[in-house]
């Protein structure tokens, strides 16, 4: 078709990522949707070919390339038929990771980066919390310097306290990217006016298996269900100084940060998965009418898979324009906004359309319609709300 | 309130049923969900209370009731498993109006008066959901049957004085039924595989049969989670040789789709005030989710974008209430005034049901009743963010089961075709 934003290079990493998924990826989903899991060794093996460290430097393993290489990914591996594997991917490689990348110490990208890039270290990002979801702001965990620090370099130290939900990855990850409260002990941690919560808060890196950082326990939910999600508690959990990820105080403004690109990417993998379900559709009706010998589509499905495409168009130019802005180091926190609102709603509306066309053959449990009905729904609620898109747009527009 | 539509001894029945949902159903929805099927007992307590039975003659324990029907199917939605309701849907509104309808007296002695009582557990053998899909024309003459339903369903041929039927067809209840309301096709006649004229030699070729579980031949197979409606004990039954004695043929034989299609109206509005029923119960969850869950230092329903959609939920659900109630009153009043159901009142053309029987009417109820609990149940979702999606809050539940009542029962688009063929007459 001839794109702008895609070069030869691009469309032969895209071919090679396509082969991958078909042969090594979709024949499993099944069987991971059921076990509520896939395996681990996936990483390990995207990481040897390179997957997950496709725009990160080659010194950390990385393969240098552009952002429109992370969107390639993105969009193929929503051909493997099921969502809650690229998102767990999506989480690991574009949200819990650059944050390392972009504020860490050299030793931490060797600590966390470089081994998460090859796929042996499996990394989930903290921020949500019972009482705190839509407003980040609002978290309670809270990160008080050591009293008795544990031996570090720097001889300071940190107990962290607190409990985070959802988060993706949770069970087999060995590492978290945290968010959590750090104004100075003694003083009253609870929230008390925005400007001092806004500059309160820091990231840290914390190990799986630090003593006091449990998993609580598994959350079930209705769709993404190959991906584990996972409540996770910190119970007088002491990590070292140097577990601090960039400059104490500007951890909301860092998760500011990595929040665009989760949303760039979760609308390139919405849009991507919309469109491998309009494809599906169009085969299901294609096969129906030969079966039923009939060749004149009707009214009302024809136009139906003519908006369902008008839509996935619309959304997908939407998110490349912004992620050409975005690959070159502008920060469109609108246009971004407005990508992820569309994209979610366009593949969750696709998938309910879909299902609609399939009647009673897309119900059974486990059918690909019904799961991408299912999971096409968390994309109008993790990473930000719908609501809360709109309301981030509305403040860009100085609506309010 | 007192409503037009409904006298004081109505009311005080609503409350009772309601007692009953809340009591008796919705403490084990989650373990019946679990289970894929609901209880006997169930059925049971139900045929006890008098609500199997409510629209049917006084001999079989009714007072040809319908509103109370229409009450009791309007407050089961508010069980909080689409599954359950449907369970005794497809029992009292789908299977047994057929025998009333149809049967003869033995057939009612053995068949439907058990079913009313709750001792015999009921299935509907009607349309076979794998069924094709019309992508044709869009006629809408086939009432949901989908294009190659009149094809895939069981096969009988008359042998001396059984039929003998072979095949397969899924149907609520399949796993714990004890005799099935079973369209059969005749092999004879047309298999309708996709050219107009032989669908509709196919549709002239249905015929319906009772059949006992344990007759020989007759198994239940697996049983068939779907996406929503868990608990409906959805299953398939599978017919090899199995001989089914003659007598037992319901109605007329070759006209079982007028048959089925004398009850879908019915079927239609008790299907569209069980979502209504859905829909109020996924308004109050959100409702109440909405005022105690607290962001930004206020609840969610400080914030005008939460406000506003509660209260278009709330608006969509009593305007789909009211129009089923109208629907619901028309159809009381024409079977009244034909002096009872008659089957052969509406055993018109082909799939094409002559008044008085109100189609437009019930058709936009279902699909308007339907669509809103779709949406209401999404918003209800929405409105419970991340655990929305969490298996241990209800929303999902909802959000699930609402989404079988636009494609069961006859899909939306085919709604808007009955609807539209009425109104351009
Ligand atoms: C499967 C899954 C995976 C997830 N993975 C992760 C992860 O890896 N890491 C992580 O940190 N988090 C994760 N999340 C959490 C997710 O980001 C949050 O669920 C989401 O941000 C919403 O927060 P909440 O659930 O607390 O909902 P709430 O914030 O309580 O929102 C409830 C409702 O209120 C609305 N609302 C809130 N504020 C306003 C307002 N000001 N105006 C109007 N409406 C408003 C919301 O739009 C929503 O409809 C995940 C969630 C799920 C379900
Ligand atoms: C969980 C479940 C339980 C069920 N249980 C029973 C049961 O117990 N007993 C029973 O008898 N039946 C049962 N059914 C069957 C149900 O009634 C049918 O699924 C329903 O009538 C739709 O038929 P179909 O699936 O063959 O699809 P079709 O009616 O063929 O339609 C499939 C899709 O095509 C669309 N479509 C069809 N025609 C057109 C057109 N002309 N123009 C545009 N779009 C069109 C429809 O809207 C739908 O989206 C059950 C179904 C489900 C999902």
């Amino acid at each position: 078709m001839g794109s702008r934003f895609f070069t030869a290079e691009h469309e032969a990493l895209r071919e090679r990522i396509r082969g991958f998924v078909r042969a090594e990826l979709a024949p499993h989903v099944d069987e991971w949707e059921a076990r509520e899991q896939f395996p681990r060794e996936i990483f390990k093996r995207m990481g040897e070919l390179g997957l997950l460290g496709l725009r990160y430097p080659e010194e950390y393993g990385g393969q240098g390339r552009d952002y429109f290489a992370a969107v390639v990914l993105s969009e193929e591996l929503a051909r493997c038929g099921i969502g809650g594997l690229p998102m767990a991917v999506a989480v690991h490689a574009e949200m819990a990771t650059p944050p390392i990348f972009q504020f860490g110490t050299e030793e931490q990208k060797q600590r966390y980066l470089a081994p998460a890039i090859r796929g042996e270290k499996v990394a989930c990002l903290g921020i949500t919390e019972p009482n705190a979801g839509s407003d980040v702001a609002a978290i309670q965990t809270t990160a008080r310097s050591d009293s008795q620090p544990i031996a570090s370099k720097d001889g300071a130290g940190w107990v962290i306290n607190g409990r985070k939900i959802f988060i993706t990855n949770g069970i087999q990850a060995d590492f978290i990217t945290l968010l959590a409260r750090t104004e100075s002990a003694g003083t009253d941690l609870a929230r008390t006016d925005k400007q001092k919560s806004y500059d309160g808060l820091s990231l840290f890196l914390v190990d799986k298996g630090t003593p006091g950082f449990e998993v609580a326990r598994k959350v079930e939910k209705v769709g993404m269900r190959s991906s584990d999600t996972a409540e996770l508690v910190f119970e007088d959990c002491r990590v070292p100084g140097d577990a601090l990820l960039g400059q104490q105080g500007r951890g909301f403004h860092q998760i500011m940060w990595e929040l665009q690109g989760e949303r760039l990417i979760a609308a390139a993998g919405a849009v991507a998965t919309a469109g491998h379900i309009l494809e599906l559709t169009v085969k299901y009706v294609g096969e129906r009418q030969r079966s039923g010998g009939r060749l004149v589509l009707s009214q009302t499905a024809a136009h139906t898979l003519a908006e369902m495409a008008t839509r996935i168009e619309a959304a997908r130019q939407l998110t490349y324009a912004t992620a050409w802005k975005f690959a070159n180091n502008l920060y469109p926190v609108k246009e971004i906004s407005m990508a992820k609102l569309i994209a979610a709603r366009t593949a969750f509306w696709v998938a309910d359309r879909a299902l609609e066309i399939h009647g009673g053959d897309g119900c059974p449990k486990g059918h690909p319609i019904e799961r991408f009905w299912r999971d096409t729904r968390l994309n109008r609620i993790a990473g930000g709300t719908d609501e809360i898109m709109l309301e981030i747009i509305s403040r860009e527009l100085e609506l309010r | 309130m007192p409503h037009w539509r409904f006298s004081d001894e109505h009311e005080m029945f609503r409350k009772s049923v309601r007692r009953f949902v809340e009591k008796e159903l919705s403490p084990f929805v989650e373990e019946w969900e679990e289970a894929g099927e609901v209880p006997e007992m169930v059925f049971r307590r139900a045929g006890e209370n008098g609500y199997l039975g409510l629209k049917y003659p006084e001999e079989f324990g009714g007072a040809a009731d319908y509103p109370a029907a229409a009450i009791f199917h309007e407050e089961l939605g508010r069980c909080g498993a689409g599954g359950v309701a449907a369970a005794l849907r497809a029992h009292a509104e789908m299977a047994t109006p057929l025998i009333n309808f149809l049967g003869t007296g033995e057939q009612k002695e053995r068949y439907l008066a058990p079913a009313v009582q709750g001792q015999k557990i009921a299935a509907p053998g009607i349309a076979d959901f794998e069924g094709g899909v019309d992508w044709g024309s869009g006629s809408g003459s086939d009432l949901g049957l989908g294009l190659d339903g009149p094809a895939l369903l069981p096969a009988a041929v008359r042998e001396g004085a059984h039929y003998v039927v072979n095949g397969r067809i899924l149907a609520i209840n399949g796993a714990s039924c004890d005799f099935v309301v079973l369209a059969v096709k005749d092999p004879a006649a047309g298999v309708g595989n996709g050219i107009e004229k032989n669908r509709e030699a196919g549709l002239r070729g249905i015929s319906l049969l009772l059949v006992d579980k344990g007759t020989p031949g007759f198994a239940v197979g697996e049983r068939r989670p779907m996406l929503g409606w868990r608990s409906s004990g959805t299953a398939e039954l599978s017919f090899e040789d199995c001989r089914v004695p003659a007598e037992n043929l319901l109605g007329e034989e070759k006209m079982g789709f007028q048959h089925i299609t004398a009850n879908r109206r019915w079927e239609w509005i008790t299907l569209a005030l069980g979502a209504v029923g859905g829909a109020g119960m996924a308004l109050e969850t959100a409702q109440k989710y909405a005022s105690q869950r607290v962001q930004f230092g206020r609840p969610l329903t400080g914030f005008q974008a939460t406000r506003h959609k509660l209260a278009e939920m709330a608006a969509g659900i009593e305007a789909a209430r009211e129009l089923a109630y109208h629907a619901l009153d028309l159809y009381v009043n024409d079977v009244e005034g034909a002096g009872g159901f008659d089957a052969t009142v509406v055993a018109g053309g082909m799939g094409r049901v002559d008044p008085p029987v109100p189609t437009k009417e019930a058709a936009m109820a279902k699909l308007y009743a339907t669509e809103v609990y779709r949406w209401v149940a999404d918003n209800a979702v929405q409105i419970h963010g991340g655990y929305g999606y969490a298996m241990e809050y209800p929303a999902q539940r909802f959000w699930r089961d609402a989404r079988l009542g636009t494609i069961k029962e006859g899909a939306s688009e085919f709604m808007r075709e009955a609807i539209a063929e009425e109104i351009l007459k």
